[in-house]
């Protein structure tokens, strides 16, 4: 095995890890596990592969991991070639401009946490907060974070912003209708309901306003997320919020769907279908997956049921990748491995009989088989290894049959996703809508392919840096 | 028509499914998909700090008392009217049984100074209605072991301090299940079965408990107290030092030429689990058992039993409700330690010779000196009179020299 085999098997455990893991307590490992194992693995890849460290922003890994790969590059300085540096530079900034803005705040606060002022970092914070479209909002819905990675930075403002970050806001004279709302919510109620949600939150409680009354009176300057996610509590309140679950990205919307108790799913049964229905069709849809025969295998056994931080997480990436299949494909087969008969009624129960859901997937005549799992099969243990082995063996030595083993669960121990059996690729999935940037890169997950190809695949994923120069191995 | 005693463990009527493992601690569900009876169980949590049972006696004037931490009993209703498990670790009855039932099942919280309490169970086995019983799970069949040969010597041999010299008080020592390392994590990750109604739990291989109800929903709101359970202490240790050892049965690839024939050899995995796992089982379900019948309930009879205590095999005491058709409606088994069983062991074989000491040396094969400094050593030498124990352990040292 040559080095450049080993750059690649590293590099494809890390862009695995980086899809499946979020640091939070999973069912089967504590919280303290999984960061400790990812903050070693972006270390580890960080100071060995610091160009392809860089480069893995542009594969859409998660949120979480996205933050913490430009917290250990802004950390680590920039580097001493001009074009590595430029071409870092240019995925830092696209990569903080596709964040959701309140992660990029708490990145900043890290860095402040964590007393990284280099001239770069410094840099990159002033530039995100002068490119921001609505400063002021920003300035009032994230004013500690702003304040904090100002003075981290030293940037004085010249506008409103700097008396109302650092001055006496309630006593100085403001132009900007926001700021002067802030300003006349510390008095009035009525100025609350013209603040966002979340800072309209505070003044309520200052003003003792009832719950039931600031839902109904805050509810036009609510987000689709926030109404979503306050739906319920709201209805305890005598308050609905109409939430617009069309809005939704197709994970959360399942969360929700299985949040709700059996009895209230069948009630929105058409409200649901129809988010369901409006949430996939919004996904592109390559070609090569709607033809053919498609089996999946939808791991809806106990542990499925994720931690109580990531509350049904897994099932609800399984449901996803169910509805989106069930939609778009010619021909589909779906196989629960407990089957909840209607999938309105799908609760995580059971054991994982994977192996028994394989074989009835092949006397189908699946072309493509897709086994959506944590990896923890137990009835029996390691039953489909053994299968896969003797069919690609016997049955089908051409490999006609993919099958690709999507895993929504890191594994801290093994660094990585946990794998079924060394002959089917495993690629993690955080939400089900980025199934196909997975299953994009199962084809490196086998161990076969050549680091050269998946340099090019990433650079091709980011096509604004092509133009730049293309990536050396380190 | 009345159930037999039970005189070995006989779990044909429920089937295994392959086990789930973590660290040494292995899983083997029992599953029944028959129509299942009406006798429902539920757990009721305990009051105060620490336990007694009045065994004989008034409540609270006792001649005879069990002392443990017994953190739950069990509630046993014949017929499932109003039975539910609201947050699964506890039971609601129906309303009219529900009302005094501490009075019904005779318990009573005493408070001491500093805010100790001390509940106080009246009787292992208690009946409030002709419908409701309550059981103190396997401290039932752990009384029964203690009192096993409790009446100590009946003739006035020299050597004994004196004939009224009973075994008073009689202890053992066992472990929660919260200090055997990862059984707790094993019984959260565990992946239940449908119809399962219980659970074969083996510690560094050898079986620990034998959890057994009727239905599997009362099993599935039971499953997690296993761990409040008490365990010999040594698996503790066992725990520790082992892995529950890797079974990877394989299929023979040259025997498949079709995908059927590929079905046919994973049901040929299934089998080879099952016979794995009867392997396990198989020391356990061949002992052959002495079994007490404490009492009956309609069509259901309360019976404990214990092995037959040789210090060669594995030991086991436990308790069982076995219904008239001798299907088994209960069962709950404790793994004796090796230290629980020589004890027991040396007891039994003393009382088959009447505690005449020179006779019992003869079986053991052993001279009357060294019986003596085993008797001491298993904790039993407050029987002996202190100048026969030294002399012995005196004699014994000249000897071994």
């Amino acid at each position: 095995m040559g080095a450049r085999d080993v750059a690649c098997e590293d590099l494809m455990t890390f862009i695995n890890g980086c899809f499946a893991s979020t640091g939070q307590s999973e069912f089967f490992e504590e919280q303290g596990a999984q960061s400790l194992s990812i903050d070693f693995l972006h270390d580890y890849i960080l100071y060995n592969y610091r160009r392809l460290y860089a480069l893995t922003l542009a594969a859409d890994v998660n949120h979480f991991n996205k933050a913490l790969i430009l917290f250990n590059l802004l950390k680590a300085g920039a580097p001493h070639d001009p074009d590595e540096r430029a071409r870092e530079g240019e995925l830092i900034r696209l990569s903080l401009q596709r964040l959701p803005v309140q992660r990029v705040y708490r990145l900043f606060t890290r860095l402040r946490q964590a007393r990284v002022n280099n001239r770069r970092t410094r840099a990159v914070i002033k530039g995100y907060i002068e490119a921001r479209r609505d400063p002021f909002f920003d300035a009032v819905k994230y004013r500690r974070h702003i304040s904090g990675a100002l003075s981290h930075c030293h940037v004085k403002l010249t506008d409103e912003r700097n008396p109302f970050l650092f001055g006496d806001r309630r006593r100085h004279l403001f132009t900007q209708p926001l700021l002067v709302a802030v300003q006349r919510a510390y008095y009035t109620k009525q100025a609350v309901y013209d603040l966002p949600f979340s800072v309209a939150e505070g003044f309520a409680q200052k003003h003792k306003i009832s719950r039931a009354e600031f839902l109904r009176k805050i509810k036009p300057k609510m987000s689709a997320q926030e109404r979503a996610r306050l739906t319920q509590s709201a209805q305890r309140e005598g308050v609905d919020l109409n939430a617009d679950l069309t809005k939704l990205s197709l994970t959360k919307l399942a969360l929700y769907f299985l949040s709700l108790k059996l009895t209230e799913r069948h009630m929105q049964r058409a409200r649901f279908e129809e988010a369901f229905a409006a949430s996939c069709a919004r996904l592109s849809w390559p070609h090569a997956l709607k033809r053919g025969r498609t089996a999946a295998i939808l791991d809806n056994s106990y542990s499925s049921s994720g931690s109580s931080e990531k509350r049904r997480r897994p099932l609800a990436v399984t449901l996803g990748v169910h509805l989106l299949l069930s939609t778009r494909c010619e021909a589909y087969l779906p196989l629960w491995t407990t089957h909840p008969g209607d999938v309105w009624d799908l609760t995580p129960r059971g054991p994982t009989p994977l192996a028994r859901c394989l074989i009835e997937a092949l006397k189908w005549g699946a072309e493509r088989v897709l086994i959506i799992s944590d990896g923890h099969e137990n009835n029996p243990t390691g039953a489909l290894h053994e299968v896969v082995k003797t069919f690609q063996e016997r049955l089908d030595p051409q490999r006609s049959v993919m099958i690709t083993h999507l895993n929504p669960v890191y594994h801290a121990g093994s660094f990585e996703p946990k794998r079924l059996s060394s002959l089917i690729p495993t690629v993690g999935l955080r939400d089900a809508e980025l199934m196909f940037t997975a299953l994009g890169f199962s084809d490196f997950a086998t161990g076969e392919a050549s680091l050269s190809d998946l340099e090019g695949y990433l650079a091709s994923l980011e096509p604004s840096l092509t133009k730049l120069n293309p990536p050396r191995l380190t | 028509m009345s159930a037999p005693l039970l005189s070995s463990l006989d779990l044909s009527g429920f089937k295994r499914a392959p086990c789930q493992t973590l660290g040494a601690v292995r899983l083997v569900p029992l599953i029944s998909h028959e129509a299942s009876s009406l006798l429902r169980v539920g757990l009721r949590k305990s009051k105060g700090d620490q336990h007694v049972v009045t065994l004989s006696g008034e409540r609270l004037k006792p001649s005879a008392v069990y002392a443990s931490y017994i953190p739950h009993s069990f509630i046993f209703s014949v017929g499932d009217e109003g039975f539910t498990h609201p947050y699964q670790t506890s039971v609601t009855l129906p309303q009219n049984l529900d009302k005094n039932l501490d009075k019904a099942l005779g318990e009573e919280l005493l408070r001491g100074v500093g805010g100790a309490s001390l509940g106080v169970f009246h009787r292992m086995v208690k009946k409030s209605s002709s419908k409701l019983f309550r059981v103190l799970p396997l401290h039932l069949a752990m009384e029964g072991f203690l009192s096993l040969y409790f009446k100590g010597p009946q003739i006035a041999f020299d050597e004994y301090v004196s004939t009224r010299a009973h075994l008073s008080p009689r202890t053992e020592h066992s472990t929660s299940g919260r200090s055997i390392q990862l059984l707790d994590e094993a019984l959260r990750t565990f992946e239940l079965y449908e119809g399962q109604v219980g659970l074969a739990l083996f510690v560094a291989e050898s079986l620990t408990s034998l959890f057994v109800v009727s239905h599997p929903d009362d099993y599935k709101a039971l499953h997690r107290s296993l761990i409040e359970d008490f365990y010999a202490e040594q698996l503790v240790y066992h725990a520790q030092y082992t892995q529950a050892v890797a079974f990877n049965p394989t299929i023979n690839p040259h025997k498949v030429t079709s995908l059927q024939e590929l079905s046919a050899a994973l049901d040929g995995l299934y089998d080879e689990w099952s016979a794995y796992q009867d392997l396990l089982l198989e020391p356990v379900l061949s002992l052959s058992l002495n079994t007490e019948l404490i009492n009956t309930f309609g069509p259901y009879q309360l019976q404990r039993f214990h092995s037959t205590l040789t210090p060669q095999s594995d030991n086991l005491i436990g308790e069982a409700i076995v219904s008239d058709t001798g299907r088994i409606e209960y069962l709950k088994t404790y793994r004796l330690s090796h230290a629980q069983t020589k004890r027991a062991y040396l007891l039994k074989t003393l009382a088959e010779h009447e505690w005449d000491l020179d006779r019992a040396a003869e079986a053991f094969n052993q001279s009357k000196a060294q019986l003596l400094v085993r008797l001491d050593s298993a904790g039993f030498g407050y029987l002996i009179k202190p100048h026969i124990l030294r002399a012995a352990r005196a004699g014994q040292l000249t000897s071994s020299r």
